[in-house]
């Protein structure tokens, strides 16, 4: 097993971007994870769809999500950043 | 016609002399308002021979279709003229409760023309309207002007939308400030307010705004009002939640836009915003979002919570971008903003740019009159908003806008000189987002991030792209690319943004874009669609360019600072630039996608034709 660190940015506000009735909840959490996982398993594991995840920085550098985590490593999160709106999901 | 009142309000200052214009059916549906609508009747009265700061420039207060509805977002309206600062459009959107009340006070637009002999103020109630002295309001900020008038006019409920001593003094960056805390940020609306000796508009109306089928608009209203989960995220954060991600993914504008990670930028993330400076929120009229951030300091800063607080672009115009990592100072110069009536983002960067003009020598000590104006010195970054408000001493260069002053600076400084068509940028990189800089070169009020696209909402797959797919852009593309589906995005963006600035409703409350057009439908009683809104922005945008290349701005004033070009040294993105050839690429690609001349900007004719807008060749 390996552990991360995850900090999901702050959303301002988004253009209309669906988000999960629960919002996006920011802050920082320290997840564990099999060997070998990727950027995109780490996702999946936090139930974030990837279009929340609008950059992925790994220890400072942005980077696709096939990459594989190691373990320390720390992630940070990015919502798409519009400084415009947020759109319920059961809105659609 | 539902909707509307069907009443435009003209003022003559200098004769002192007012009337009530009605504007026909066709003319609402075919401009809304707003911004279209303001392309629409600058296009008809404002020709080349126009003095910005003259007396024969219009200034013009309007509203839309949904404005003072019970709909969340309806406060807004927007302001607009030919602008001082860029000597195009000219036009700010802005929130709180003004708009709302010029309708319940009778009119949709107001049109200001002339300049007064005197200070003057405008007061406009139940249909009625006086122009009144403002004698003893001039000179004062904007809380105390607001306080004196509202006792003169014995009504502690009428809204006001003034200028502070910045608008007075004609700071070209000078906004209008709807009841003390909204900005008319852009454009230098304030300046123009100044020139004509108008201290501001107070409002108060009983009138109730008619509507085709209100039962619509309560139904969405409701559905805006039962978001727990938005209304939490607006209320805890505002705007200033996107500070950490865009620093920690390198795009936070950070000394003058040298770089895209602030090393100190921690101290300016909202928490620890909300647990240092926040004591309040604040919001709109019949907004349930209260997005607005009300902060107090005492200590050295003494924070006056009467001018509400930053946000996300306050935040990072004087933080990150002045080198500033002390939330307090930044509190402060957002208040001498707010008071004196001075775009936040138009003065961060005019410090920013001061300041590395200091340390390439290019300004020194004595040039700035003895301010200390080095990136991170808080102190002097406050010192310079009060001589910006008043022109003392080199605050009066620095009124001047960063292009004015690249000029006056010489030695190559506007290479780092952050302005695209002569409006300093907003806190969003283009080299992080390339459209959003395509959307700076090429916007009609110059760099204006409400007209561009912030490429990371179509980043990546999955329900975000929904919207998207209703406009035809189907496919997500990556961040940094800027291909013919990155202009076609963009453009189809820009329409729809310059539809919501049209009906003047707020980007923040989450209107799909079916609710939209079922609220101007039942708001009007039209049977409209997608289609014909869309039309409307775009119709918005290409009268716009058409006045700009009336006033002589051409293809080749459509361009980014060179900096944009140059690869980012450090963050997340560092290595990372604009290509030039991708980028000149686009912007011709752009004008042939909207029917424009890429040799010259023009409007073609085939265009103008098929937009309705053949009267503009006469």
């Amino acid at each position: 097993m390996i552990e991360v660190t995850v900090h999901r940015h702050g959303a301002g506000s988004w253009e209309a971007i669906p988000v999960p009735p629960h919002g996006w909840p920011a802050g920082v959490e320290r997840v564990r994870l099999p060997d070998g996982t990727d950027v995109a398993g780490l996702l999946v594991r936090l139930g974030i769809d990837r279009s929340l995840a609008s950059i992925v920085v790994v220890n400072g550098r942005i980077c696709e999500v096939s990459t594989t985590l190691s373990h320390g490593d720390k992630v940070d999160l990015v919502p798409p950043v519009t400084g415009g709106r947020l759109l319920p999901m059961e809105a659609r | 016609m539902p909707g509307y009142i069907g009443k435009t309000l003209r003022v003559d200052l200098a004769n002192r002399r007012t009337s009530v214009e009605e504007m026909p059916d066709e003319i609402h549906r075919t401009y809304l308002g707003g911004r279209a609508m303001a392309a629409y009747l600058l296009m008809k009265s404002c020709g080349p021979e126009v003095d910005p700061l003259g007396p024969n420039n219009k200034l013009h207060f309007l509203t839309g279709p949904l404005t003072g509805t019970q709909l969340p977002g309806s406060g807004r309206n927007s302001v607009a003229a030919l602008s001082p600062l860029t000597g195009r459009f000219g036009e700010a959107q802005v929130g709180g409760y003004f708009g709302a009340e010029l309708k319940r006070a009778g009119f949709d637009h107001v049109i200001v023309e002339g300049r007064s002999e005197l200070p003057v103020y405008l007061w406009v109630h139940d249909g009625n309207v006086e122009i009144r002295d403002a004698r003893a309001a001039w000179g004062l900020n904007t809380a105390d002007a607001q306080d004196a008038i509202r006792a003169e006019v014995g009504d502690r409920f009428a809204r006001t939308a003034l200028i502070g001593p910045a608008g007075e003094r004609m700071v070209r960056y000078a906004c209008v400030m709807n009841d003390v805390n909204h900005a008319a940020g852009r454009s230098g609306m304030g300046a123009v307010m100044g020139s004509k000796n108008l201290k501001g508009l107070v409002v108060r109306g009983h009138e109730h705004v008619p509507v085709a089928r209100p039962e619509v608009i309560r139904e969405i209203a409701q559905k805006i009002a039962q978001n727990k989960a938005l209304l939490d995220q607006h209320r805890k954060y505002g705007t200033t939640g996107v500070t950490s991600g865009l620093n920690a993914s390198g795009g936070l504008p950070t000394r003058n836009f040298q770089t895209g990670h602030f090393e100190a930028g921690e101290a300016l993330y909202a928490d620890a915003f909300n647990e240092t400076v926040l004591v309040d929120v604040d919001g709109c009229y019949a907004c349930p979002l209260r997005c607005k951030r009300v902060v107090e300091a005492e200590s050295p800063y003494a924070v006056d919570r009467r001018f509400g607080g930053p946000e996300y672009e306050t935040i990072a115009a004087f933080g990150s971008n002045c080198g500033v990592s002390d939330l307090a100072a930044i509190c402060k110069a957002n208040e001498l903003c707010a008071a004196s009536g001075l775009d936040t983002i138009s003065t961060g960067n005019v410090i920013a740019f001061a300041m590395e003009c200091r340390e390439r020598e290019l300004l020194k000590k004595a040039d700035l009159s003895g301010l200390d104006l080095t990136f991170g010195n808080a102190e002097a970054m406050v010192r310079a908003v009060e001589m910006i408000a008043s022109r003392e001493a080199i605050g009066d260069l620095l009124a001047e806008g960063v292009a004015r002053m690249a000029k006056r600076v010489g030695a190559g400084a506007s290479a780092f000189a952050m302005e695209a068509g002569g409006q300093e940028l907003a806190m969003h990189m283009a080299r992080q987002k390339p459209a959003m800089g395509l959307g700076y070169a090429i916007g009609p009020a110059g760099a204006d991030h409400g007209l561009g696209l912030h490429d990371t909402a179509i980043a990546n797959d999955g329900p975000g792209m929904l919207p998207w797919r209703e406009l035809g852009v189907l496919k997500p593309m990556p961040l940094t690319e800027l291909s013919a589906n990155k202009v076609r995005a963009l453009i189809y963006g820009q329409c729809w943004r310059t539809v919501l600035d049209s009906l003047s409703t707020c980007i923040f409350v989450p209107y799909s874009r079916s609710d939209l057009v079922s609220l101007v439908s039942a708001a009007t009683g039209w049977n409209s669609s997608l289609f014909e809104l869309m039309k409307v922005g775009q119709r918005g945008i290409t009268l716009a360019r058409f006045f700009n290349w009336r006033h002589g701005f051409t293809r080749n004033d459509d361009r980014l600072p060179e900096r944009c070009f140059e690869p980012l040294p450090t963050g997340a993105m560092a290595g990372t630039a604009v290509d030039r050839q991708q980028f000149d690429s686009a912007i011709d690609l752009y004008h042939e996608m909207m029917g424009w001349d890429p040799a010259t900007g023009k409007p073609g004719n085939g265009t103008l034709m098929e937009l309705g807008l053949g009267w503009t060749r006469e």
